[in-house]
């Protein structure tokens, strides 16, 4: 089991400092805007990051989460640390074809994990300890899997295919925590779809990608704080009974919402999310010494960025956005070399933007 | 009109049988091999002047010298031995641990029917765009399957992977040949089922034997001759 090494503290506060006419004064640089922020460009602003523990090319590790998170996970993979992947694409598929096909994308073919409780109704499927009421969805003669409606372009051919698709992979991401000691997980949104039943969380709207919108049968939710704290609570527990040594490394998506279902302005209900999100991994931090933060959202969303990370739409992230954030993330490990191309037979990495399922959400704005 | 075949090296079983057909056909047949079939994998034809040359010197040499063409006109006709080879898909330890979804193997990752059809029109890739290019050009060719996959591969009898798998890789990916194919109007001519045993893999006394897990012999290169021959409308004496 690999050990983490824990760096000197940065996230304690000053009070006990001795010495000096006033605690501040003790302060680094980065702990002051105006010589950590104000006097700096935003490609010049230093040691945003600093890692609580370290994370070496032995650290096992595994990744979930919103469509960001697959930035992540290719860069863990390209840089050749021990990125678990328990469901590799079958061979002779292009990287491209096996991008689409949902493989390569996390530690196994699960697709975006958007909410914290979505993670963990997966692992409890996994298990056996939770069978939802949403089994298959229909749509012009093909399957899909109302978890993963997006990751069989076009659906599966039959339910039987389907069906033992969906069970070698549960299979698989039954083993996945075992093999971890660090789990790299994304959070992407508060707003999901459940259906009333059992609760279940689908990552998409039913009625979008596929299946029917129902309004006697799913309902909207949008998580509070509390609840998703619970839930990454649940998820660190279950977890370390299957590493007790487990490490998590937990970020926020800086992709705002493509639609809210919420009466409010998307603007308003993108800040709901992410301040929860993010308040969410801060208390997360603070309660844990296992847990570490990346800032990936303060370096593309926050307002000293000046939005220059994000494409014209404002939403996604633009190639030079996901590489500086990389970088510094990497660099803060000491890791300053460059991403490479695999040479196993695992495809090589995309070079597309991320699949994001919400995006069809666009489609439907009259 | 002299029918010209040409193909890969399951092309050298057709000559084979052509040879013991011979005398009974009243047409000119002319049967001769380009090449391997790992002259697939990479682009070995183009477009020039109206007419489809072939970019691989094996293939552009062995054209020229057998058939006395430096490329296919319309006003030719064609039967092409390509697009059947499917051992490229089928050799890999991969199926160790990974089977064709539709066979329902408990324990092995199911490779969904969508995901394998990708990976077909990959491996086939070149060999679809020569099909499009002699279409475009106003050559009409119909193709001739390989023969059914041979039992002794190595695949099987050395790595392990189980024979279901390999005949299901074979006959998925014919399929989708034959349907790609039928969209465009060519036919694509299989082999004999006399040929196939109760499990779809070519009869022993149909393959070539020894070292060679690959190719038909004579015997085989003749049954499927006749059964070209046929399908051409080609007389053959009895």
């Amino acid at each position: 089991m690999k050990s983490f090494p824990v760096l000197p503290s940065s996230s304690g506060d000053i009070s006990n400092t001795a010495g000096g006419a006033n605690p501040y004064e003790k302060q680094p640089s980065r702990a002051f805007w105006r010589s950590a922020v104000s006097d700096l460009s935003p490609i010049e602003m230093d040691g945003v990051y600093e890692p609580r523990f370290q994370i070496t090319r032995d650290t096992r590790i595994s990744a979930a989460g919103s469509c960001f998170a697959q930035h992540i996970a290719r860069q863990f993979k390209a840089r050749n640390y021990s990125f678990t992947d328990v469901e590799p694409a079958p061979p002779f598929l292009d990287a491209d074809t096996a991008d689409s096909f949902g493989y390569g994308q996390y530690s196994a073919r699960y697709g975006n994990v958007y909410s914290i409780r979505q993670l963990l109704q997966l692992f409890a499927r996994a298990e056996g300890a939770m069978d939802p009421d949403d089994h298959v969805w229909l749509k012009d003669g093909r399957a899909y899997d109302p978890f993963r409606p997006t990751i069989q372009p076009g659906g599966f051919a039959s339910l039987a295919e389907m069906e033992a698709d969906r069970e070698y992979h549960l299979d698989q991401v039954q083993t996945l925590l075992g093999q971890t000691d660090l789990f790299v997980f994304t959070f992407g949104l508060t707003e999901a779809w459940v259906n009333k039943r059992d609760g279940a969380v689908l990552p998409t709207c039913p009625g979008t990608h596929a299946g029917t919108f129902d309004p006697e049968t799913y309902a909207f939710r949008n998580f509070r704080f509390n609840e998703v704290l619970q839930d990454a609570e649940a998820f660190i527990a279950l977890a370390r009974q299957h590493n007790p040594d487990m490490h998590f490394l937990f970020t926020v998506s800086p992709v705002p919402l493509t639609a809210t279902a919420t009466d409010q302005h998307v603007l308003a209900a993108t800040t709901y999310s992410k301040s929860v999100l993010r308040a969410v991994c801060g208390e997360l931090a603070m309660t844990h010494d296992f847990v570490d933060y990346f800032p990936s959202y303060e370096l593309v969303a926050s307002h000293p960025m000046r939005g220059i990370y994000y494409r014209p739409n404002m939403r996604n992230v633009a190639a030079e956005g996901v590489a500086r954030v990389m970088d510094i993330f990497f660099a803060a490990h000491g890791d300053t070399g460059t991403p490479e191309p695999q040479q196993t037979e695992t495809p090589a990495i995309p070079t597309s933007d991320p699949a994001c399922d919400e995006e069809i959400l666009e489609f439907f704005e009259t | 009109m002299t029918l010209n075949i040409c193909g890969n090296s399951h092309t050298r079983a057709l000559r084979a049988g052509m040879q013991i057909l011979e005398d009974s056909v009243a047409e000119e047949v002319v049967v001769f091999p380009l090449g391997t079939a790992d002259n697939e994998a990479e682009p070995f034809s183009t477009i020039e002047n109206g007419r489809v040359v072939l970019t691989n010197d094996r293939f552009r040499t062995k054209l020229q010298k057998n058939f006395g063409f430096s490329s296919f006109g319309p006003a030719d006709r064609w039967g092409i031995c390509l697009g059947t080879h499917n051992y490229r898909l089928m050799r890999s330890e991969a199926w160790l641990r990974a089977a064709p979804a539709w066979l329902g193997l408990p324990g092995m990752q199911p490779v969904p029917e969508a995901a394998f059809a990708q990976m077909v029109a990959a491996d086939q890739r070149h060999i679809r765009a020569f099909f499009d290019q002699l279409l475009q050009t106003g050559v009409r060719p119909f193709v001739i399957s390989a023969p059914w996959p041979v039992r002794t591969h190595p695949i099987m009898t050395e790595t392990g992977v189980r024979p279901e798998i390999i005949k299901a890789i074979d006959v998925k990916a014919r399929a989708l040949f034959a349907a790609w194919l039928a969209e465009r109007g060519i036919d694509l001519i299989l082999p004999p089922d006399e040929a196939a045993d109760e499990h779809g893999f070519l009869r022993p006394r149909f393959a070539k034997g020894g070292d060679d897990h690959y190719h038909g012999n004579p015997r085989y290169g003749r049954l499927m001759m006749k059964k070209v021959l046929e399908s051409q409308r080609v007389a053959i004496a009895a």
